[in-house]
Formats: C-alpha cells, structure tokens, sequence
C-alpha cells in the first residue's frame, strides 16, 4: 500500500508533515516502528529535477524532417548552463504533432533526467544533441515522460484549467505543481491483513498523526454515516435486488446521466500514477481516487449497456455453473455457484467485488453510469480470486474486511465529485439494497489488563488520550477505559485488540523488558531428539557426514531406487516434477548425492541423515495424520574395490553404533517374504546381500532395519563407484531402549591368556551360528572354573575349490583370583577343538 | 554290471556335490562324472552305445544346470555372502573412515546449540512434523478458513489437502493442549520446536523451499511483553555470548496479539555497521507476539487467566550470518566440501 504525503496532507485538519523533517533513517525507524515495516520510503520528487514550464514562443518546420519542429522556448531564464539565443530563448527540437506557439509545456532541461526513466537501470538524461543537423536542448515532455499517466500522444500542454495564474508562468519548477514534489511509503501490505482502514489515505494519516501525538480528525464527509445525498435530478430507472445478503451485506448504487468521459484533470492522473494505479478516464479515476482515500472500492458501469426495458435491474446473486463472462481485459472465465456475480437483470455485468465485465465497460463514447458501492464478504471475494488467479486493487481491499457502514458515504462523495468534475450531470435516487445500519458497540477495557499484558503502568486517562489520538473513541470509567472501535475499524474486535493499539501508539520500545518469574523444574528430554544427537556424535567421530536432504524428491527418483512412487504423498503445488513427493526412505536420497560428491574429488567417505519419511494411507491411530517413520540412512561409497564385500564396512558402521547404544541386536539373513515386508527401505538393496537388523524389545528380537548392499539396477542408476553399500533403519524402537551408559567391566589384576583356535566348517555355516556354538562349548568346558574369556574372530579363510571353511578366534582367558597358566588354558581349548 | 544303476548313483552323488559348490561349473570337472566315461572301455560292446548315450545326457543335464544357475548368478552377479560375520572369507577387517573426515551437519550443530539454551532457561524440546493438516497449520492459529492471511504461507498441499508446515507455530496447538496441566500445577509451558519448514518459494542464494526455524511459547499468568523482550534478549546475547540490544516493530501474525518484527543489535560490528547488517546496525531476527486468546482458548486454557508469548526465528540465516556463508542451497546440496567446514 503506497501512501503520499502530500494526499495524506491534504485530507488532514492538522499539520501532520512534521515528520518529514525528521532524518531519513529516524522516519524510517519511527514509521517502523510505531506504524509497520515498509519496502521502501521514495522521494517521488526527486525524478523533476530540472524540469520547467516554458513557453513555446516561436515554432518553424524542421529543414530536415516533415515531423520534427524547430521551437524557440522561453523558461524564464530558470535554466542556468543552457545555451540560449540573444533573446534568451532556448532551441529545442520537438516532434509532438500538439505543439504550437504559445503554449505552456514542460521542459526537461540538458543534464535533468526523463522522470519515467528514473526507476529504469540506466536512466535516460538529456544532453545537448543535434537532431537531423538542427541543435536541441532538452526536450518538451508528454504525460508519459513526465511519469503522470501513460498519455504520449503528445506533450502536455497546461492551461488556465489546471493552474492558477501565478503558477502558470515559464520558470515555475515542475515539481512544485500537483503535489509531485512527494514522499511516498510503500508499506507492506502483510502488515495491514487485519486493518482495512489503512488500505485508504485517510487510515494511514490517521496513524502518521497517531505516532506524531496528533489527535486526527477525519474529513467531516467521511465520519458522518448517514450522509444526505443530492435530490434525485436524474429520471433514469434502477432497481436493485439482492439475492444473497449472507455474502454481499450491504449494495448500494447510483445512476448518474449526461456524463462526458473525457481524461481527468493533470492532478488526479499524477495522484494516481504515482500511487501506481494507471489513470484511464475521468469516471475510472474518480473511483480509484476514492479507493484510494477510503479504501472502499467502487466500480462504473455504461448505463445504457445494462439496460433492458425501460430501466436497469441489478441483481445480485451466486454465478450458475459454468457460466461465462469476459472480464475488462478481455480474457473469458467460467464462474461456478461459489462465485459472486452482479447481472443486468440477466448475465453478468462483472465479477462482484473483484472486477467488472467487459460488456458493461464505461468508454469514451458512454453518456449515463450506475456507480455500484458495496461490501462484499472477504472470504468469498478470497476463494473466487484465488480460483480465477485475479488479484486487483478491489480484492486486496475487500479481503480485508471493509465495513459496511462505508459503502454509503464513499458513493456519496463519488457523486459530489462527479458533479465537481461535469456540472452538467444529473444524478438518480441511491438505491441501497439492505437497510439496516451500523450500530457502535462499546468494550470496557479494565485498566489492568492493559498493563498486564503491556508490561506497563498507564493511568485511565493516559489510555484513553493514546486511544483518541486515532479516532478510537474513549473516556475513563471507574476502573476502566469505555472504548467505541469506529466504523472503519472492523478489526477491532477483543480487548487484546486495542492493547495491540496502547502498545503501539505509546511505543513497543520503551516498555521494560523482564524476564518470567517461574517455577524451576527440571525440562523434560524427548528420547528421540537426545539419540539423533548421540548418532550424529558417534557417527561423525567414526569419519561418516551428516547431511541433509529434502523431504520431496521426484517420481523418477523414486523409480530409480526400485520404489513404487504410488505410496508416496504427493505434492499437488509442487515447484516441478523433481519435488512432486515426499521422500519413502532416506537412503535414495544419498545414493543420490553419491556421485557428485565422488566427482568433486571426494574417494571415499560415508553420507548419513536422520530424517522422516511417510508412506500413504499409513496413519496415526488417534490423530489419523499420516505417521511419521523417524529414520536413520546410512551409505558407504569407495571408488576403488574395497577388500572383501563392502556390506562389511556399512555392517561394521551400524554393529559399533548399536554397541554404542547398548541396544541388543542381530543381524539375519533376509528371506524373500522379510525383504519384501522391509520394502520400500530395502527397496535399493539386494537380498542374497543384505542382511535383516534385529532389535531386541522385551524378550523378543524385531525386524527393525536392513544393512547391505545395492542391486545392480541401482548401482547402475546412481552411477555407484566400485564399493557402496549402506543401512537404513528404524529409530523409534530404538530411542525407547538406548542408553549411553558404558559397560563397564572391573578390572582383572591378573594377567590373562591369549590363545588360537581355528575352525573349518562348511562354508554355508553362518558365522553367527559357529560363534555362539564355540560360545557355548567354552562354557560348558570352563564350567565352574570362573574363568572368563573373550572371543575375537581374526580371520575367514577359504581356499578357492574348497568347500570348507576355516575361522579363526583369538580368545582371551582370565581368572578374576588367579594367574592362570598356559597348560590348564591350553587343555581346555584342545577339548573344545576336539568336541568340534 | 548294471551300468544304469551306476548311473542314477552318480547322477545323485552329482547333485549333491552341486548344491554343495560355490563354482557351480566346476560340477562338470567332477571326478565322478570323469570316472563314469573311464567305465566306458569296460563295458561289453552292445552295450557301449547305450551307456555312451546315458553318460552324454548326465552331461547335458549338469551343462543345462550349470547354465541355468550362471543365468541367476548374472541377474545378481554378487554371490550370497555370510551376512552374520564380521568381515568376509579371506579379507581384512574393514576400517572406518578417519576420524578428522567426519562432520556434523551446520543446522544440527545449530540446533543443538540453540536447543541447549533453551534447555537451560526452561524451555522444553520438541521436534516439528514434515506432514500436517491444514488445521494445526491454520485453523488452530486462529487463521480462519479462507482467511487472506493464510496467502502469505506459500503452502505446499499434498493431494489429499495435507500440508507441508510452512512454519514451526503448527506445534503450537499441540504443545500447548500436551503441557496445560503444568498450568495447573504452577508452572509454566515453555517450549522451543527447533525444526524443518517448508514454503513454497523459487530457489535462490537466499531463498529455499526447506528451511528451519526455531519456535518458542512461553505461558503463564500474568506473562507481558516485557517479559517476551527479555527472553529473546537473553537466549540471543546467550548465543552470541554478549549483551545485545533489542528492538521492536509492529507487525502483523494471525496468531499473535500483538505481533511484532524483532530486531537486535548487530553482533558483528556492535551497532557501528556492517555488510552483514547493511550498516544499519540492527538485524531484523524474527516474527513474535503475544499469543492471540484464540489460539490459548482452542488449546483449552482459559484464556482470561492465562497469556503468553511466541516467536519464531530462521536457523539458517543465524549461521549464514555468523560464518559468511554465501548461497542457502548448499546447506541441502550434501556437498563435502561444504559439510567438511563444519
């Protein structure tokens, strides 16, 4: 929302351009901070340097050119460095088929720049140049250079009409006319969701007083509510009938007849252009301009176009299915039965409260209007213009909950405007569609509230002073502050509300900041937080990174991992295809990140994430939200071969982080049916080398992840170097069963004994099962010796046309009494070799 | 001799051997296979062709075998490995990477440490949702439905209407319905949701669809502005280990009321000016307010007893200011280079 000094000025009572001579970066902080951030604080003046009014006194044909114009122009001898004749007139060359002698123009002297290029890049400065041979200083300017409307059919020519005498004089600085020389603020309009008055002129002013400590005082036309409109000169006929008051609460409109719709005058074309909004004719702009000030929108229709019969018939109603209508612009939309449409009686004549129909557009050649004021409820006017992508100046309005009490006033002051501008015109009786008027409500506000919440120690009379500064009208009572919230503020609806407003006006900043007082007691620990923190520590010691990825990845990817991208959530908004869904498991996304990684120069490394991946139509049992799999991803990758199966290295990974968590585990070797139940994790893996992770809750081991490495498909895809391998798994279980808390093991003062032994077994045996066999049979044989010993496997070796296999341990013997001797260890292995 | 009895004998002896190799090709090298031509010269003469045939389709019948477990081997040309050991059949232990090459990710490394703050003046831990629904996105923050302000969450939307939470207050409700007995019991529900929002955004150096911020609420009675001041100038000058200046702008969130812009003194040039804070000397950090009586009232507690405030602040623009850290895409990219920093 751009807001002009000077139009604010203007409707205001009272002085309230003090502000402007504070320092640039202190109106900055006090607008910031007392009214809202803003994108940017332009000095629109600032683009008219070095433009004059100057006379065309002399025009003669261009030797050289059948459209250009030799002009001799007087600028009262404002221009200094400018080369002048001996009568003190400048050369200027001008191809503008309106320029004549005697005129009164704008002239952008050499060195100033053009004022709609300011903005640009590379703005365009004049020079002395010569065109077609003939030298020209400068150049004489049309609306459009001059940045006041997009007109360029050729220069502006003043008159009588828009200047008084004393200005209307070669000399006279641009930028002193129609309150060009400005200061505009364009505040965010995120800031005003909430406060449909400062979508107008007026609302802001009222808060630039506010801040400065001014009471504002509204324009007397725009307090009153029940404004007395002109006798009805106008025979013209209108009827209004509105069929649903649910979502249009209030409608009203007027007829005005023997209108001429010409362009407006220079003043209100460059009020609204340098507020952005495009001037287009004299009745348009009359709407804007009271937007603007009010931000009440309203809109125009050709009188003559919606007629049928003898008069015209508005109704208002919900579009029909699949009806059709063009709006302004030309562009055809289907409405549907949630759309609000104003028709003739019978189509659409537009969009209500968004845009108007093309059918019923006011042009050059329209004589009668119906000018509609009417309120229309925000989230309908939100739906209808984010199904049809329209985002005008009306929607931004009424989306923010414009009162009703409005609707009236701001025709009224249309139709006093139009009358201003076209004496000539005859205006109707105002149809006003529902009768029933707004009602002032008023809110007691307790005093100590206020100052609960503030953190402050304001007296009822401070409340109320702050409070009136912006029409907020309010005295002391008892205890409390009587508040009336005005019409226009329809936001202010709680007590929380209008401290909002104590706390702003009196100033955010000085309140005392001070901590909570609270009562200690210790903060709880979420289980699942602390074990991501201690696999991220332990992982990353272990020389794996961490990383992270996004949720959404595309189909393909999926497809490339051996996923089913069917159960998978999708994204219907998605940037582009390559973020369409949400992630199944984390490792794709890794195997993902492998390749780059590796062709930047890294030859070796370990990439982990902790994260969430969903699976559709998997949900929660109480909240029936989709469930959310905390997960732990894991990928190992070498570009040269390692030695042996690199599942080893992602197995040895994943085995020292469950000691480390002293989560009891085993690894198994997956049958069809478990892999499958493991998809979509085991999706990238390949079965015969993977194995299953086992967790032990209770007594019972659970199928808790997978460990292994990829199938060829996948390798493939990826571009996978020579060894990669990886796990994924499950956390939750394990978050409920960790515990970083060391085994500790007391010492043993005596020295212990190391001792070989080596089995060979088939080479189908699984490891697992020889180990915990040897296990048991040390047991046995040590029986109740009290002798502990240790287990290590050393190696695995095969010979290549064996069928066997031979695993060696290292064991470690002690006594926690004794030193025990070799003989004694020595005869209990030999007993377990044997029995083997 | 009945050659034939021989042969069922062998065939059997074969089989097994073949279930029994690694090299499943080596079954044809099988002496048994070899010893049954040996018999060949042995046999009587009318019965030489018959048993000629009879070794001959053996062979076939093994060669077929031999082809047919190649053909499965190639659709998985790794062999079956003993995924309960250690290591693998005549290899070294594996080794992990070296200890110097391990890194923990930036915004985790952040969040910890953000985390660890607010442990220590009270505030309790949760982690955020990747998927929720419109209403602990929307509704519960008092953004009624079809409400204009809702348009300045670019959401993403799953088909089924699930969102993408494009901010951490989507925990709010449930933080707040979880901890409202503490109210009773006099104390406070203080919480921070340090986690991963997402908007929908084109991507720039400075602009990412995934991203996370830290949330914070604190109710109780009596609890004011001041004391939300306070609070966030205390975590802040904890993180940046010294006193900093706070500053407040108005501002407008749904769910707050008032709702403010926060800014602090430039930590990096102590307030003379800087590139990082654009020589304003202060840094615009983060949204908060005081929470909207709606949003406590639809947790359950009554508001007219109990207020509080909340805020919300970006966790990559803390680390990009403090390490100088140019373009947010890298934090997602999983590039080493960049990670290894850390």
């Amino acid at each position: 929302m751009k807001y002009s000094f000077n139009l604010g000025q203007q409707i205001s009572k009272k002085d309230i351009s003090k502000i402007l001579n504070l320092s640039s970066a202190d109106l900055a902080e006090k607008l910031n901070s007392q009214i809202g951030a803003f994108d940017e604080i332009i000095n629109w003046g600032a683009r008219y340097e070095g433009i004059y009014l100057a006379k065309i006194v002399k025009l003669e044909k261009h030797p050289d050119a059948d459209k250009l114009n030799i002009c001799k122009i007087d600028d009262g001898g404002a221009a200094k460095k400018v080369e002048r004749d001996k009568d003190g007139l400048i050369q200027v060359v001008c191809g503008a088929p309106n320029a004549k002698e005697g005129i009164m123009v704008a002239w952008i002297s050499p060195g100033s720049t053009v004022p709609s290029t300011y903005d640009d890049k590379e703005p365009f400065v004049l020079s002395k140049i010569k065109l077609r041979g003939v030298e020209s200083n400068g150049m004489l300017a049309s609306e459009k250079e001059l940045a006041i409307s997009e007109d360029h059919s050729g220069i502006l020519e003043l008159t009588e009409k828009d200047l008084n005498k004393k200005l209307l004089k070669p000399g006279t600085l641009f930028k002193n006319l129609f309150g060009l020389d400005d200061i505009i603020v364009d505040f965010e309009n995120k800031m005003f969701t909430h406060r449909p008055d400062c979508f107008g002129h007026i609302g802001i002013a009222r808060e630039i007083a506010g801040i400065q400590s001014i009471n504002f005082e509204s324009p007397d036309w725009y307090k009153n509510i029940d404004p007395i409109f002109p006798k009805a000169t106008s025979k013209l006929k209108l009827e209004v009938e509105n069929s649903i008051e649910d979502v249009v609460p209030k409608y009203s409109a007027v007829c005005i007849e023997d209108i001429k719709v010409e362009p407006s005058p220079i003043w209100l074309k460059a009020t609204l252009y340098k507020l952005g909004i495009r001037p287009i004719n004299n009745i348009v702009d009359i709407t804007n301009y009271l937007m603007i000030l009010t931000g009440q929108p309203l809109h125009a229709f050709d009188y003559d176009k919606i007629k049928s019969g003898l008069g015209t018939k508005i109704n208002i109603r919900k579009a029909k299915n699949s009806e059709k209508l063009t709006i302004l612009g030309g562009k055809e939309i289907t409405l549907d039965k949630s759309d609000i449409v104003i028709t003739d009686g019978k189509n659409p004549i537009a969009l209500g409260g968004v845009m108007g129909g093309a059918n019923s557009e006011v042009d050059n050649n329209t004589k009668n209007i119906v000018i509609e004021s009417a309120n229309f409820n925000m989230y309908a006017i939100r739906r209808t213009s984010m199904r049809h992508g329209l985002f005008t100046d009306a929607v931004t309005r009424f989306t923010k909950s414009q009162p009703e009490a409005q609707t009236k006033i701001v025709l009224a002051k249309a139709i006093d405007m139009v009358k201003e501008f076209l004496p000539n015109s005859k205006s109707s009786e105002v149809i006003i569609s529902n009768k029933k008027e707004f009602e002032y409500e008023h809110l007691n506000l307790p005093r100590q509230k206020v100052n609960t919440i503030l953190g402050l120690d304001l007296s009822r009379e401070q409340i109320s002073d702050i409070l009136n500064l912006v029409e907020i009208y309010s005295h002391e009572m008892l205890d409390e502050v009587c508040v009336t919230p005005p019409f226009w503020r329809t936001d202010l609806e709680l007590e929380e509300d209008i401290i909002e407003e104590i706390g702003r006006l009196y100033g955010f900043n000085k309140i005392d900041a001070k901590l909570p007082i609270r009562r200690v007691a210790p903060v709880l620990k979420d289980p699942i937080i602390e074990l991501k923190k201690a696999i991220r520590a332990h992982l990353s010691k272990l020389g794996a990174n961490e990383v992270l990825t996004y949720n959404f990845v595309s189909e393909k990817l999926l497809k490339r991992a051996g996923q089913d991208p069917e159960m998978a959530y999708k994204i219907r908004n998605a940037l582009s295809p390559e973020l369409q869904c949400y992630r199944l498991s984390l490792v794709p996304n890794l195997l993902d990140k492998i390749h780059s990684n590796l062709k930047s120069g890294q030859d070796q490394f370990a990439l982990f994430e902790l994260g969430k991946s969903h699976i559709k139509n998997l949900l929660e049992k109480d909240t029936k939200l989709p469930l959310e799999f905390q997960r732990l991803g894991f990928v190992y990758a070498n570009k040269d071969k390692s030695n042996g199966a690199t599942y080893y290295i992602a197995k040895k990974y994943l085995e020292n982080l469950l000691s480390y968590l002293n989560i009891e585990h085993r690894f198994i070797t997956l049958e069809k049916e478990a892999f499958e139940s493991l998809a979509p994790i085991s999706s990238p893996f390949q079965s015969e080398r993977s194995a299953g992770l086992e967790v032990k809750v209770g007594s019972k081991f659970e199928l808790r992840g997978i460990v292994g490495e990829f199938n060829e498909d996948i390798t493939k895809n990826f571009k996978l170097p020579e060894s990669s391998a990886g796990f994924e798994l499950d956390l939750v279980t394990i978050s409920e069963n960790f515990s970083l808390d060391p085994n500790y093991n007391p010492l043993i003062k005596f020295p212990s004994i190391l001792q070989d032994i080596t089995i060979k077994v088939p080479s189908k045996a699984l490891f697992a099962e020889v180990e915990s066999e040897l296990r048991l049979k040390f047991k046995k044989h040590l029986g109740n010796s009290r002798i502990n010993f240790t287990l290590r496997p050393i190696s695995i070796f095969k010979k290549e046309d064996s069928n066997n296999k031979s695993i060696a341990f290292s064991i470690e013997f002690n006594h926690p009494e004794k030193t025990l001797n070799t003989p004694e260890v020595s005869k209990i292995v030999e007993k377990v070799k044997r029995s083997h | 001799m009945d050659y034939k009895k021989e042969i069922e004998k062998v065939r059997e002896l074969l089989n097994e051997e073949f279930i029994e190799l690694d090299d499943k090709s080596r079954i044809l090298k099988s002496p048994k296979l070899k010893a049954l031509y040996a018999l060949l010269p042995k046999v009587a003469a009318e019965h030489k062709k018959d048993l000629g045939i009879a070794i001959n389709k053996l062979k076939d019948e093994l060669e077929a075998k031999v082809k047919e477990e190649s053909k499965k081997d190639s659709s998985s040309k790794l062999k079956l490995i003993d995924v309960t050991a250690p290591f693998d059949i005549n290899a070294k232990l594996p080794e992990f990477l070296e200890s110097e090459d391990g890194s923990i990710h930036p915004i985790s490394q952040e969040i910890e440490k953000v985390s660890e703050i607010f442990n220590s003046i009270g505030f309790e831990i949760f982690e955020s949702r990747n998927i929720d629904d419109a209403w602990h996105m929307f509704t519960s923050l008092n953004f009624p439905e079809d409400h204009p302000a809702r348009d300045d969450y670019d959401t993403f939307v799953t088909e089924e209407e699930l969102v993408a939470p494009a901010h951490t207050s989507t925990m709010q409700n449930r933080i707040l319905s979880l901890r409202k007995d503490n109210l009773k019991a006099g104390l406070p529900i203080a919480a921070a949701v340090p986690d991963r929002v997402y908007r929908n955004e084109d991507v720039d150096a400075r602009h990412e669809h995934t991203f996370y911020q830290v949330e914070g609420i604190y109710v109780d009675k009596d609890v004011n502005v001041g004391n939300l001041i306070a609070t966030l100038k205390t975590f802040l000058s904890a993180y940046y280990g010294k006193e900093v200046e706070t500053r407040i702008n108005p501002f407008y969130f749904p769910f707050t009321e008032p709702s403010f812009e926060f800014a602090l003194s430039c930590p990096f040039c102590d307030k003379k000016g800087c590139h990082i804070c654009s020589q304003s000397g202060w840094i615009e950090l983060l949204g908060c307010g005081m929470i909207h009586p709606n949003v406590i009232e639809m947790a359950g507690i009554d508001s007219k007893q109990y207020s509080g405030f909340a805020f919300g602040c970006g966790i990559e623009r803390l680390i990009m200011m403090k390490y100088g850290i140019e373009d947010v895409r890298l934090f997602h990219s999983a590039k080493l280079k960049f990670l290894k920093q850390f």
